[in-house]
């Protein structure tokens, strides 16, 4: 090898000129170490660049795979389990007539977006391992491979939805669901597979299967940079495989739909509402967050001023063009608690329930309901847990070894068919109120996730 | 990240998936593999392409689109030694090569130098050395640009490129040697870059 060459290949690898060097050599190496720094500096300006269009750039490629192997057109079909009981005798009695849900959809998603800013189009696409909520319109049922698949299209546009026996399908009326047919709305709660299909857990139909027009489908920007005083209303969810983020879609009140990253905390307090979609949310940012990380609080000024009801004060409520709405204020130290606004009367709602953890007993919890009512809850190996704000590390909840008897608790999912008990499909743990309920006892053996 | 250790972290891959295995999976289009692909080369794909072109969306839109014709054409990768990760940056090469000709065929070789407008928090000489590397790029041959990227930009050792390069050690230590005194000489009036020597 060129003496030279040899040189300065170990002055790259050790940022200094070997002491062989002659003075000319040493020279010419110095100027080229410092060419070497350069490229070398702007290179973490790169990775920085590739990281943050990394999110972006993944789901243009999911999309465009998903494109490449994306089957047939769905044919229409056939009847879907029903269940029951739990819309028309619990849920009404716990959490209030708009909860009293169920029904379908199943989301693996496509939409086209636009970078912030450059004008270029890109698509976006839900990833595997989130947890997806989203509303829409069936368009084609199918069975297949012993299960009902669905199309439901949304405002992000069609998402494939799977329909296992396991899922939780309820109607808002309380009447049975003998058949997910086309037309009919629906909210779906679930997780996104590797096949991009939801895989729909518990899925809430509209009254007793109404129709309705299809949602338009929104075209959607990334919100790489705060705008000011930007609000919307929330269309869809997603909540990250390690839940330490989430995705919210939102219709802005500017006419633009964005697609805005948030923290677990935002996500959490979604999670807290009666329903999530449809709430009216004002986007913010928190200085310490990274590029491209918001948070989400309550859009004041259109919302409604909550006012206390019924006999328990943490349970408030807020008029909607569907109905009433239950939301737990704000804890002191609390971020902003969002609130419900008007919504497509047709939207049906997931089931949620909220009050505190009065016992464990491995994988299923015994919930104390704000209203008064006691709820069996099961967590199931697929259920998210989120943690935050409740001085609980996620691990130790998951191992079993925290201790979250007496926490506050806002349990997202539906009723399990053929038995009359809460699946939990998110699980928010909140901190403890003042006083522990009576009767709260400790956990017995480690739960499953 | 090496590709081994992320592919020994994947909890869909059963036990250890070594190269080859891998790009037989991404041969059959298998969509974990080419998840997995991505997470573990885009970064590089990006970066490669970032300072051959204007400014950051079009170094993504070429990287994505990189991806896009590999996945495309996933059946005609063959696997004999060469990574996967040379077989996609020499797509990115080839892709920018055509953006290029575009442009300059359009008659707007310029959008190469036009940036887009810096971000506030931005600091003056960042953005003038992200200009002077591309203007300093430009002056060079095709497989200086390809090593100078590979080994200070993608932090590349020689064994490394030329793997990816499928050139010997010594061919490299030779072309990375032309590649940074031509670099030098393009950047020898630089300000930033003078105060950096010392």
């Amino acid at each position: 090898m060129d003496r030279f060459d040899d040189l300065l290949n170990r002055a790259l690898e050790t940022g200094e000129v070997p002491i062989e060097a002659m003075p000319a050599e040493r020279e010419q190496l110095l100027a080229m170490l410092a060419s070497a720094s350069l490229i070398r500096s702007a290179g973490d300006d790169a990775r920085a660049e590739a990281s943050e269009a990394m999110p972006v750039a993944r789901a243009r490629f999911e999309r465009f795979r998903a494109a490449e192997v994306a089957p047939g057109p769905v044919a229409i079909s056939r009847p879907v389990r029903r269940r029951s009981w739990f819309a028309g005798v619990l849920a009404p009695r716990f959490i209030g007539p708009a909860a009293a849900v169920a029904a379908v959809i199943v989301v693996a998603v496509v939409a086209g977006t636009q970078l912030f800013g450059s004008g270029a189009g890109t698509a976006l696409a839900l990833s595997p391992g989130e947890y997806v909520q989203a509303s829409g319109v069936v368009t084609a049922t199918e069975d297949r491979d012993g299960a009902t698949q669905l199309v439901v299209a949304s405002a992000l546009g069609d998402i494939p939805v799977s329909i296992a026996e396991s899922t939780s399908i309820a109607s808002e009326s309380g009447a049975p669901i003998a058949k997910l047919k086309p037309g009919i709305r629906v909210t779906v709660g679930g997780f996104v597979g590797d096949d991009r299909r939801l895989a729909a857990q518990s899925v809430a139909v509209a009254g007793a299967g109404d129709s309705g027009p299809k949602p338009a489908r929104l075209t959607l920007r990334e919100l790489k940079e705060l705008r000011p005083r930007l609000a919307g209303r929330v269309v869809v969810f997603t909540l990250a495989p390690d839940g330490s983020r989430g995705r919210v879609f939102v219709e802005g009140e500017d006419g633009r739909a964005y697609q805005v990253t948030v923290d677990a905390g935002s996500v959490q307090r979604l999670l807290e509402l009666t329903q999530a979609l449809g709430a009216r949310v004002e986007v913010v940012r928190d200085g310490t967050f990274a590029p491209g990380l918001f948070s989400l609080a309550l859009a004041g000024s259109a919302s409604p001023t909550p006012t206390p009801v019924s006999a328990d004060p943490s349970v408030v409520t807020t008029p909607s063009a569907a109905g009433t709405h239950t939301a737990t204020p704000p804890t002191a130290g609390a971020t902003p608690t969002l609130t419900p606004l008007p919504r497509p009367a047709t939207d049906p709602a997931l089931l949620t329930f909220r009050g505190v953890v009065t016992a464990r007993d491995g994988n299923v919890l015994t919930v104390r309901g704000n209203g008064g009512g006691v709820a069996t809850v099961v967590i199931r190996p697929a259920t998210r847990i989120l943690v935050a704000g409740s001085g609980l590390a996620l691990e130790a909840v998951v191992r079993g070894e925290a201790n979250v008897v007496g926490h506050q608790v806002s349990v997202t999912g539906g009723a399990e068919p053929g038995a009359r008990r809460i699946v939990a499909d998110v699980i928010a743990l909140g901190p403890k109120p003042q006083q522990a309920p009576a009767g709260a006892t400790t956990p017995r053996e480690p739960a499953q996730r | 990240v090496r590709e081994a250790e992320v592919i020994g972290d994947d909890p869909t891959a059963p036990g250890r998936i070594d190269p080859a295995e891998l790009a037989a999976r991404a041969a059959r289009r298998d969509e974990a593999a080419w998840s997995l692909l991505f997470e573990l080369h885009w970064r590089h794909v990006f970066g490669f392409v970032r300072y051959r072109v204007a400014n950051a969306e079009v170094a993504e839109d070429i990287a994505s689109q990189a991806f896009e014709v590999a996945y495309a054409r996933a059946e005609h990768f063959d696997y004999r030694g060469v990574p996967i990760e040379g077989w996609l940056i020499g797509i990115a090469r080839n892709l920018v090569r055509d953006h290029t000709k575009r442009l300059a065929r359009r008659g707007t070789e310029d959008e190469l130098m036009d940036y887009m407008a810096p971000a506030a928090a931005d600091e003056t000489t960042a953005v003038e050395l992200r200009r002077d590397l591309v203007e300093a790029m430009r002056g060079l041959t095709e497989d200086q640009r390809t090593v100078l990227s590979l080994r200070f930009l993608l932090d590349k050792s020689v064994e490394e490129t030329a793997a990816l390069m499928d050139r010997s050690e010594d061919a490299v230590k030779n072309l990375q040697r032309r590649a940074l005194a031509a670099m030098q000489r393009v950047l020898a009036g630089s300000a930033y870059a003078e105060g950096r020597a010392g």
